[in-house]
């Protein structure tokens, strides 16, 4: 199937999302914010990007800015429950700056699947 | 001032009253004189005559006497004629004596007049020369009494009988000088007196004049000085209703930015709250969705876990209401839509669901309004508008009254109302009921998230806060005004946008 990058600086949202795209057959690895998913991606290729907006260290929005610049064309499905602004906002803000998709939290699974479905070169 | 004034004011009055009261009594004092000389003037003349009529008695006793005792010669018949004529030249002495004694009386009364008021007699009288005329005349009227009773010769008598005509014609003439003296002092008194009345009727006239010419100018200056006092305390009353009515819409200006701060700081904390429980959100749906894939189908677990992944649905749509509210001013607002055309729509299903009781009075003075609203989120707020109407009215008939105008908002005001709001026109909507209105301690809390006066299961909380998210954030504010019993009526005022195809065209990327 897919190789995903999951970023989010929650450890549940990583376990949860992370067992059920693995369930549906997906390798998922992990990063906690931009900074070390930038990194991983340093030495590792993904297939597609999974990013949280709000994070303590690098955020999603630079993560997102970076993918752009050197892994133009690399799928980013962002995901946002909000913060000081709403959840939708920064989705648009993301998608603006070159995500690919937008997804607010909580994310339904299937749905999530679906558009992974929709984004991977077939 | 107003003392001096009042002092100078007493002072010209006083001095009036002085002048009339001195004038008064110098006319009176000088009519006075005058009349007192006329009363004893007049006596002294009568009594001067009463003398010469005895004289001319005496003389004329005698004159027949001698006739008599001339014509008849007889020796023994003289005997008698002395003594006859002795007796009535008594008689007539008497009489001159008593003349006299008032003539004298009316010429020291005179005398003690003149001498009485501190004046002397004036010298045209000369008072002393009449006396001294009146002394000779009596000594003469004696010498003529003593010739007829020593029966002298006829001659003799008529010799002092013509001596006394002469000194009567003198004191006679001097009276008559000093009567014309005296009366033509007396007329020249009395002009001098009517001129000084009339001088002083001049002067009173005058001074009244004056009088009058003061008070008019102290009434005037008086009714100015009240009137500027009036117009002072006015102006300093209209000045303390203006403070009195700036300093209330500060109040509510300032009431209305506290609350509106408070709701930023809520938002802002719920924004943080939603963020973190969606997150936590995340593994209850996601994993629960997982492990009932795996559960056997129609197992009690697969209904457990189907249970929790419902309520973290649940849990996840009210956190999206509770994040529209914390969308507040922050952001630009995205979509837009046309007001009039959203609201007809939205009354025409509420016309159908509404209760028969409640009539829907719909008031539309615009043909079109751009707003910057999705057209979902003006959906949102008319149902929860209406709704909240309706639930007002209690089951009660009446009318709900929807209006939307245009106004001009200036300086914080919208037709004199206080709003939150930059200049410019907008959208007025309102929405009005008959219903139970708001108490004033529960008007303050209607835009806070999960404040509810509805009974539990009825309403969540969060429809005006809603609206309130989505109002401010479009650039808009709500003013409610309500009054328990009465009714309640939100205004909802929206920035105005140009027209779609009024707007120019985005510049080519």
């Amino acid at each position: 199937m897919a190789k995903i990058l999951l970023v989010d600086d929650d450890v549940d949202v990583r376990y949860a999302l992370g067992k059920y795209l693995h369930r549906a057959g997906h390798q998922v690895v992990e990063a906690t914010d931009g900074a070390q998913a930038l990194s991983l991606m340093a030495t590792e290729a993904f297939d597609l990007v999974i990013t949280d907006i709000v994070m303590p260290e690098a955020d999603g929005i630079e993560l997102i800015l970076d993918i752009g610049r050197n892994t133009p064309g690399l799928p980013v499905i962002a995901i946002s429950g909000g913060g000081r602004l709403g959840r939708a906002e920064y989705l648009d803000m993301a998608q603006g700056l070159g995500a690919t998709a937008g997804l607010a939290k909580p994310v339904d699974p299937d749905e999530l699947l679906a558009l992974i479905d929709r984004l991977l070169p077939r | 001032m107003k003392a001096r004034l009042h002092l100078a004011t007493g002072a010209v009055l006083c001095l009036l009253f002085a002048t009339v009261l001195f004038g008064a009594k110098a006319a009176h004092r000088s009519l006075h004189a005058n009349e007192e000389m006329q009363t004893h003037i007049v006596p002294a003349l009568r009594y001067l005559e009463q003398m010469r009529f005895g004289i001319l008695r005496v003389v004329s006793s005698s004159s027949e006497l001698i006739v008599a005792k001339l014509t008849q010669g007889a020796a023994a018949e003289t005997d008698e004629a002395p003594t006859a004529l002795g007796k009535a030249a008594d008689t007539e002495a008497d009489l001159i004596h008593e003349g006299d004694e008032e003539f004298r009386a009316a010429l020291y009364a005179l005398r003690a007049l003149y001498e009485h008021d501190g004046g002397k007699v004036p010298d045209a009288f000369r008072i002393e020369a009449i006396d001294a005329a009146r002394d000779r005349l009596v000594r003469q009227a004696e010498h003529i009494i003593g010739l007829a009773s020593a029966d002298a010769p006829v001659a003799e008598i008529a010799a002092a009988k013509e001596r006394f005509e002469a000194l009567e014609m003198q004191a006679l003439a001097m009276i008559n000088l000093a009567l014309s003296q005296a009366q033509e002092a007396a007329n020249r008194d009395f002009e001098q007196t009517t001129q000084d009345i009339t001088d002083l009727r001049n002067e009173i006239v005058l001074l009244g004049l004056l009088g009058i010419v003061v008070m008019g100018a102290y009434s005037v200056f008086l009714i100015r000085l009240l009137q500027r006092e009036a117009d002072a305390r006015l102006q300093a009353e209209r000045l303390a209703l203006d403070n009195a009515r700036e300093v209330e819409r500060r109040k509510r200006i300032e009431g209305r930015l506290a609350a509106h701060q408070k709701m930023e700081a809520l938002g802002t904390m719920l924004g943080g709250i939603a963020h973190s429980v969606n997150n936590f959100l995340m593994p209850v749906i996601t994993l629960s969705k997982m492990l009932k894939q795996d559960a056997p189908e129609g197992s009690e677990q697969r209904e457990d876990l189907a249970r929790i992944q419902a309520s973290g649905e649940k849990a996840s749509r009210l956190l999206k209401e509770v994040l529209a509210f914390s969308r507040t001013t922050e952001t630009a607002a995205s979509g837009h839509c046309e007001l009039v055309g959203a609201l007809r729509r939205t009354l025409s299903i509420a016309t159908a669901t509404l209760p028969a009781t409640l009539a829907l009075r719909p008031h539309i003075g615009l043909d079109a309004a751009w707003v910057p609203e999705s057209e979902a989120d003006i959906d949102t707020m008319l149902f929860n508008l209406l709704g909240n109407a309706v639930d007002a009215m209690q089951g009660r008939s009446g009318e709900i009254r929807v209006h939307l105008d245009r106004v001009r908002v200036e300086d914080g005001l919208a037709d004199g109302v206080p709003v939150r709001l930059e200049a410019g026109d907008y959208a007025r909507l309102g929405i009005a009921d008959e219903g139970c209105g708001i108490p004033e301690d529960v008007l303050d809390h209607i835009f806070e998230p999960f404040f509810t006066t509805k009974a539990v299961g009825k309403g969540t909380g969060l429809g005006l806060s809603v609206t309130y998210g989505s109002v401010s954030q479009a650039g808009g504010d709500i003013v409610v005004t309500s009054q328990p019993g009465v009714g309640t009526r939100f205004d909802i005022f929206l920035p105005l946008l140009p027209a779609p195809d009024e707007r120019a065209a985005p510049p080519a990327a």
